[in-house]
């Protein structure tokens, strides 16, 4: 079968929404998009099924001629850092579907159509193989999840989503700067057969350092927004928190990782000297972000906050990876990366599930849940666990990774992320047990907090995952040792 | 490396412990209690057929590029065995506790510490340590009471950070040693010594002090032991403290001795003596104690020479016996009476003779009465000290007459004589009782032969054998017990137990982490809402939304000016023009058509410069 | 009534229990003496294992030890317990 696998997992999602807008019925929507994302996750499988872990460059790619003018072409293709994440947001896109079953009951047209959408721009960032396409799909993101917050949100959501807008559009119009500066740069890529702006093509380029450090610059505002680095975070708290549930999904699972993701595809490869030049403050930034984030977690009173500001600890934890440029630290930074959105995913469908029931996010309107719901205690303990670090559970391994990675290239760091792991144990207990020990709040009593099997289902695969990749994370790894290799000896002859 | 015939036959004692857990939920009424007691002695009988393996490191699987390795030695052995004897007569008392979550946390705990004894890597080391703060903290949980929830929190708190140092040390340890072996090579004791001094050596010092409570660091101990559940509270005085003591002597036991550690153990023994006259809670006394005995073996891993690492794992082996049958004799009183502050107590001896004889079985044991089991083994500890150093000899010695004044007299004084208080006992369940003789007879059986203890220890000396039983020592030590239990009986009006509580370090995390909490709230959220976050008011206010204002300005008067006065002079030119075209159709026709024309030519204008 | 119920509650049997109490202390005691004036006048019979010490040389040093130490850990730790650590019982409720 030679069809072309990743175009479709890419844009299958969007058939599904248009089928969805066309055919008017509320009540079919969400089947349309619970088939549509099932349908993508299983040509999703069948790519990690086709893929061999050992070969390097890209697989499984389509190519087609776009804008002959300009020598811009649409080529999409997957290797072993994005293989995973395209998984990830397949997986995760049919769970938002799961989660949103109930809690939306306005306009679910329009809902699901956004979900999708937004399926389709996350696959296509991840499978893109060259910077213009990467762009297109960066923006195209922003769109479905603007309406997903400003429509479907909290009490606070239009003010959430306009500052979550104008942050990421700030970041994304500098990156269409360095993108056309780049585009100028390199004029003798016209001829070549992928054309110009082709990130493999870009790698063996060799630009000059000043201008290596524009550009440097210049992805840096956008995918410091995106990840979100310290102090251009602020989007993501009011964000998350106002998001509906299967939008806090996909900021925090998928969303995120874009910015890192931009970091591993375009700064590392294309700007080796420039990433060589502003190592500290990156690392140091990296290392505000965690213990910074951590504190400010701790003084969280609303649950949905609280685990937004933990994403921006543990995001921490990802550039601080990356930017000790070392094997570990780069493999243990992605795989982080997979761990991350398995975890934060899990911790907001949990808040979720319960804020269905209880509508409010406080933390004092909550205690004592698991004696109404064992089954809830149980599954919110295993994601408390295993965002914290418990070794035999997936986040261990990666911070694990990225520990020693920092601890080889600066005691200090390593230091500095170990006190933030400690931080973290304790917020998350905290969580814990304000929320579901002790005596039953008054406010809780008679309501049916306990899952049901919908609920169960959703969580499920991820508790699996959790455990699974705690057990087994080669599984992840084994895709990363080819590419993170290859992408450091780029990065290492400037 | 594994031996052939050990290949189909061999499990890992503490993975059976722990996987063979989740057995017992399934099962009901006597099949499960004989699965209870089934499944310790099977980790037993296995420990005890190794024994026959040759001494080393095996391998016995990869994780991660990192080898995990179980290594098997006098010493693992030794620990092993009593580790899986507690577990048996723990789980004969907890036989009549139908709360299942309690037996599978128990075992998993037991397991655990199997699996820490039988280590030979750090990786599988840590992954055991966690596994054994986790397991310990639900038998604090299940009791199921305000006090008991908050104090497992604290306990888990305490440990799950402790642990991440230990962790950071590992780290280290293995970024500087290149490897993650801890102590593969058999009957070594002090492996750490190479990386002496370093970051990773003290990190690696810290979190197994931690587990052994040594204060400053202690004082999880009892805080959580009494809160803990009857049955619970027995498991965990026998596993988290000694797997400490074994890592400890397996990584800094080095034979000139590290003072360091030395002074820290004697003065654990003195404080927890000191606490525990201070104490009113039965079982609070009893976890003072164990930190006061642990001080002991403590102190024996930084003397180092070979009689103290001979007496640090027999007092070990000797203490986690006897100081379960005290925790079970104070848990029976609990259970029956439903009393744990010793000023409520008393006048129990008329109702539970047994329960008071066996448990002075235990007193004696602890306080070293010749003919029982702490005799033999704490003589061999405060023996080293007096070859080695005379005041940490006296330091021992005075702590040695302070457990026999706590445990031996004022414990069961207040408990079991003592004022009438009126409280109706019983003496509690056969099973109980069975597991308390079990102790009982085995701290008997070590004190009258000494030598079936001996001959497991770590180095042990066929030839020249140690003997205690001399007049002097025999004498020396009746005398000082008898003339502690005279300075008893003479000050017995001052140690009336008060219904108050003593301060211990974790006043620093139950007061002090208020301060912490408000240094987190107020200036760091000021500063992020105030000041980071107010960055983006003041973007958006100055540079966007006031500019805004000025383009809307320049949009309104304008370019819509503009529009408007273009939209109007289309207006009189469609007056003229209305007069000469008859409907609208064509006036739409002629802008379509105007418009194309002028998008086609803008479009044929950007091709031809582009192209160029 | 069981045994240690007779015992004890019996002021005749408890003045004899407390009479024979005293008799064991001297008897130790004596022997403690015995045995140290035997190590001074015939070194080589009796192993003298460790006589390094300073309080090795004071005749029935366990007994005087064990009297000193049990009465000084109840003085300090009363005076310890009285100055600064004792607390009401609901002291970390807040």
């Amino acid at each position: 079968m030679d069809y072309p696998i990743l175009t479709v997992t890419t844009f299958l999602p969007v058939v599904g929404a248009v089928l969805i807008l066309l055919l008017g019925s509320e009540r079919l929507a969400r089947w349309i998009a619970l088939a549509t994302t099932l349908a993508a996750l299983s040509v999703a499988a069948l790519l990690y099924w086709k893929f061999n872990p050992s070969s390097t460059g890209l697989q499984l790619e389509d190519f087609a001629e776009w804008i002959p003018m300009w020598n811009i072409t649409y080529r999409v293709g997957v290797d072993g850092i994005s293989l995973p994440f395209i998984l990830l947001a397949a997986v995760l896109s049919v769970l938002c579907v799961g989660a949103s079953w109930t809690a939306i009951r306005t306009r679910e047209r329009e809902f699901y159509a956004a979900l999708l959408f937004a399926e389709t721009a996350m696959i296509g960032l991840f499978a893109a193989a060259n910077l213009f396409l990467f762009y297109v799909f960066w923006e195209l993101m922003v769109v479905p999840l603007f309406l997903l917050i400003g429509i479907w949100g909290g009490p606070n959501r239009v003010f959430a989503a306009v500052k979550f807008l104008l942050f990421t559009l700030a970041g994304s119009v500098m990156m269409l700067v360095g993108m056309i500066a780049l585009y100028q740069a390199t004029p003798e890529l016209a001829d070549r057969p992928y054309g110009m702006l082709d990130f493999e093509v870009l790698a063996t380029t060799s630009l000059p350092p000043g201008l290596q450090a524009w550009l440097f610059v210049a992805f840096l505002a956008a995918f410091a927004v995106k990840v979100p680095m310290f102090p251009v975070h602020t989007w993501l708290p009011d964000a998350h928190t106002e998001a509906p549930t299967a939008g806090s999904v996909i900021l925090a699972g998928i969303l995120l990782k874009m910015g890192a993701y931009g970091f591993l595809r375009v700064s590392l490869p294309i700007l080796p000297h420039a990433v060589q030049r502003f190592i500290t403050p990156m690392l140091v930034v990296s290392v505000v972000a965690i213990v910074y984030g951590a504190y400010v977690t701790l003084a969280q009173t609303d649950i949905k906050r609280l685990i937004a500001y933990s994403s921006v600890s543990h995001m921490g934890f990802v550039t601080l990876g990356i930017f000790t440029g070392t094997q570990s630290g780069v493999e243990g930074a992605i795989l982080q990366m997979i761990n991350h959105g398995i975890i934060s995913a899990a911790l907001f469908l949990c808040v979720g599930m319960i804020y269905e029931r209880t509508h409010t996010r406080e933390i004092k309107d909550y205690g004592g849940v698991a004696k109404v719901a064992p089954g809830y205690a149980i599954f919110l303990a295993l994601f408390c666990l295993a965002a914290t670090g418990f070794p035999g559970l997936n986040s261990f391994i990666g911070e694990f990774l990225i520990i020693g990675a920092a601890f080889d290239t600066q005691s200090w760091l390593g230091a500095m992320a170990i006190w933030g792991v400690v931080l973290g144990t304790i917020y998350l207990f905290w969580l814990y047990y304000r929320v579901v020990m002790g005596e039953l709040n008054p406010g809780l009593k008679g309501l049916p907090i306990e899952l049901n099997a919908r609920e169960v289902l959703t969580l499920a695969p991820l508790a699996f995952l959790a455990i699974y990749l705690g057990l087994y994370p080669e599984c992840v790894l084994a895709f990363l040792h080819v590419p993170v290799a290859e992408l450091l000896t780029h990065g290492a002859t400037p | 490396m594994i031996p052939d015939f050990v290949k189909f036959e061999w499990v890992h004692p503490g993975l059976l412990l722990i996987l063979g857990a989740w057995v017992l939920p399934l099962l009901k009424g006597q099949v499960k209690q004989v699965a209870m007691v089934l499944l310790p002695a099977a980790a037993l009988a296995i420990c005890i057929r190794m024994s026959w393996w040759e001494h080393g490191s095996y391998q016995i699987a990869n994780f991660l590029t990192a080898d995990l390795f179980f290594r098997v030695d006098k010493l693992s052995l030794v620990f092993s065995y009593v580790f899986s004897i507690m577990a048996l007569i723990g789980m004969i008392y907890a036989l009549h506790v139908k709360d299942d979550t309690q037996h599978v946390s128990a075992l998993t705990y037991a397991g655990a510490a199997l699996g820490v004894t039988f280590a030979g890597d750090f990786l599988s080391l840590y992954i055991f340590w966690e596994l054994m703060a986790v397991s310990s903290v639900l038998l604090i949980w299940l009791r199921r009471k305000p006090a008991a929830v908050a104090a497992g929190f604290r306990y888990l708190l305490v440990h799950v950070i402790g642990g991440l140092i230990l962790l950071a040390g590992i780290i280290l340890y293995a970024k500087e040693t290149g490897s993650f072996a801890f102590g593969k090579q058999a009957d070594v004791y002090g492996v750490m010594e190479p990386v002496a001094g370093t970051a990773a050596w003290t990190l690696i010092l810290v979190g197994f002090l931690l587990n052994a409570a040594v204060p400053p660091l202690g004082a999880w101990l009892p805080d959580a032991y009494p809160e803990a559940t009857v049955t619970g509270a027995v498991f965990m005085t026998a596993f988290t403290t000694k797997s400490a003591v074994y890592v400890l002597i397996r990584g800094f036991a080095v034979p000139d001795g590290e003072p360091l550690i030395m002074w820290l153990g004697a003065a654990m023994a003195v404080y927890g003596v000191v606490y525990a006259v201070l104490e009113n809670d039965a079982r609070r006394l009893l976890a003072y104690h164990i930190i006061s005995q642990v001080g002991y073996m403590v102190c024996a891993v930084g003397i180092g020479s070979k009689l103290a690492v001979n007496g640090a794992t027999s007092h070990a082996f000797a203490h986690i016996l006897y100081k379960g049958l005290l925790f079970m004799g104070a848990g029976a009183v609990l259970q029956v009476t439903g009393l744990r502050k010793l000023s409520d107590m008393g006048g129990l001896y008329k109702t539970m003779p047994i329960t008071l004889g066996l448990y002075m079985i235990g007193a004696f044991a602890i306080s070293a009465v010749p003919l029982f089991s702490g005799f033999v083994t704490k003589s061999m500890v405060v023996d080293a000290a007096h070859a080695s150093n005379s005041a940490i000899f006296l330091l021992l010695t005075l702590a040695s007459a302070g457990t026999f004044l706590h445990t031996g007299l004022k414990l069961p004084y207040y408990m079991f004589f003592g004022k009438d208080s009126g409280v109706k006992g019983k003496e509690p369940p056969t099973n109980m009782l069975v597991a308390m003789g079990l102790a009982a007879a085995a701290c008997v059986l070590i004190g009258l032969f000494p030598g079936l203890l001996y001959r497991y220890l770590p180095n042990f000396v066929d030839d020249s054998p140690y003997f205690l039983y001399t007049l002097p020592h025999i004498t020396s030590t009746l005398g000082m017990l008898g003339f502690t239990a005279l300075g008893f009986f003479l000050l017995l009006k001052h140690l009336d137990p008060e219904p108050k509580i003593s301060l211990d370090t974790d006043w620093f995390y139950r007061k002090g982490s208020s301060a912490f909490l408000r240094l987190a709230k107020r200036p760091l959220t000021r500063l992020e809402y105030g000041f980071v976050g107010e960055i983006y008011e003041f973007i958006m206010r100055r540079f966007v939304l006031d500019v805004a204002r000025v383009f809307r300005w320049f949009d309104t008067f304008v370019v819509d000016l503009l529009v408007v006065g273009v939209g109007r002079l289309t207006q009189r030119f469609s007056q003229i023009l209305k007069t000469t075209v008859s409907g609208n159709v064509q006036h739409y026709g002629l802008t379509m058509a105007v418009g194309a024309l002028a998008l086609f030519g803008l479009a044929m204008l950007a091709l031809a410069r582009i192209g160029t | 009534m069981n045994f240690l119920q007779r015992q004890l509650e019996d002021p005749v049997r408890l003045a004899r229990i407390k009479r024979w109490f005293y008799v064991s202390l001297i008897v130790v005691v004596v022997a403690e003496c015995v045995l140290f004036l035997m190590q001074l006048l015939l070194p080589d019979l009796f192993h003298s294992e460790h006589h390094d010490h300073w309080f090795d040389k004071i005749p029935a040093w366990g007994s005087l030890y064990g009297l000193v130490s049990c009465v000084a850990i109840i003085v300090v730790s009363k005076l310890i317990g009285k100055l600064w650590l004792m607390r009401r019982e609901d002291y970390y409720d807040s």
